[in-house]
């Protein structure tokens, strides 16, 4: 997983382009933290938030912590609801993606505008954040049926 | 009769075809040489043309110019951006502009050893101060973080029209003046605001994107001072 999310993370922009599809965020990272908060591996997932965060941080131009503080921030607060949430069931784990790309985008969009006073954002961006997360929610339980075959494991509720 | 029907058919399908399938086998071997080979010979045909349009931009200006490959696109999807093969060991530097036969491709806004990335026209993040090159109209193209820009605070006063060609400026000391912008693609003229929106499309076709030249400029803004906007 973790060298998945690395491959991810450094090929994501090539890949993106050489598909011409560079205007939609399909975060494969979001749903491998959403999957391992599912499995209970709490630690695991927060180290993986931290450290792909880190590795989007090296490769965008943006301040080196920007990434990382929105993966762990948004991280966290999934962990603070877990109590609330039944990852039995697939759909959570679809609705938890999308509503991880969402915070995301809503986080850094925040961010930006606080660092630069006067950004403006572009109208097309709050087109493409639903479409990135319905796109992303929609590859869920494929990426989870996908870990679950790699890790050997029997295909539950959620995946 | 059964005999002979062996002996024949060991004699056609072997002895008398083994050379033929052999041949067969070195002939298919070579066509897939050879295609593989035309594929490369095709790249480095297209590499050359384009490497030689840069050198025409390179003998055209005054400027030094250091060409350098992509080697990456951005990976966060919130920004515009391209990393390069060059970095502070070729001599790059924070704000350098970043160029190829097309025109302005943007500036460079980190460097590594090896490696630097590239902020490019289109970023939310990149703002350029141009002029319209009929009628020497003031305006700062700004990215949009799509394939467009914007050409901002166009006074009305000023003559622009769809079709003009937008050029650096030359203010910011960023960008040397005159390198080409972009073509101006749509303009509203709303009399309820101050100044003209106007929609240029970039001059460099980024989604084919291959090398760049980097100009080496002596009065590059330090990375501590923020380009003025």
């Amino acid at each position: 997983m973790w060298l998945a999310s690395g491959i991810f993370v450094i090929l994501r922009g090539v890949i993106a382009h050489l598909v011409g599809i560079e205007w939609v965020d399909i975060d494969l990272v979001a749903i491998f933290l959403i999957y391992l908060i599912a499995e209970d591996q709490v630690f695991r997932a927060g180290c993986l938030a931290f450290f792909m965060g880190i590795l989007t941080d090296i490769f965008a131009p943006c301040q080196l912590g920007l990434f990382t503080f929105v993966y762990s921030a948004i991280l966290l607060g999934i962990n603070q609801c877990r109590g609330f949430l039944d990852f039995s069931k697939i759909k959570t784990s679809v609705l938890l993606a999308a509503i991880f790309l969402v915070a995301k985008w809503s986080l850094l969009l925040i961010i930006i505008r606080i660092l630069s006073l006067g950004q403006s954002i572009s109208s097309t961006t709050f087109i493409l954040i639903p479409i990135s997360a319905l796109i992303t929610g929609m590859i869920t339980p494929f990426l989870f049926y996908f870990l679950n075959l790699v890790r050997g494991k029997e295909n539950r509720g959620y995946a | 009769m059964g005999t002979i029907s062996i002996v024949r058919d060991i004699w056609r399908s072997y002895f008398f075809l083994v050379e033929t399938h052999q041949e067969n086998l070195f002939l298919k071997r070579r066509i897939n040489h050879l295609k593989r080979e035309n594929t490369r010979y095709q790249e480095l045909l297209l590499a050359n043309q384009r490497l030689r349009d840069l050198l025409n931009f390179q003998e055209n200006t005054d400027e030094p110019v250091l060409a350098a490959r992509v080697i990456g696109w951005d990976s966060s999807g919130l920004f515009k951006s391209i990393i390069i093969d060059k970095g502070e060991d070729d001599g790059l530097k924070v704000n350098m502009p970043v160029v190829n036969s097309e025109g302005v491709v943007g500036r460079v806004v980190s460097v590594s050893p090896n490696y630097a990335q590239v902020l490019l026209i289109t970023d939310q993040n990149s703002a350029v101060d141009g002029l319209v090159q009929r009628s020497r109209g003031r305006g700062m193209l700004k990215g949009n973080g799509s394939s467009e820009c914007y050409f901002d605070y166009v006074i009305k006063t000023y003559d622009i029209n769809t079709g003009d060609t937008i050029v650096t400026s030359g203010l910011g000391r960023i960008f040397p003046k005159g390198l080409y912008l972009g073509v101006v693609k749509e303009i509203n003229d709303s009399p309820n605001k101050l100044f003209k929106d106007v929609r240029v499309s970039p001059a460099v076709n980024f989604s084919k994107l291959e090398e760049v030249l980097i100009v080496l400029r002596s009065g590059f803004v330090p990375s501590g001072i923020p380009e003025m906007q």
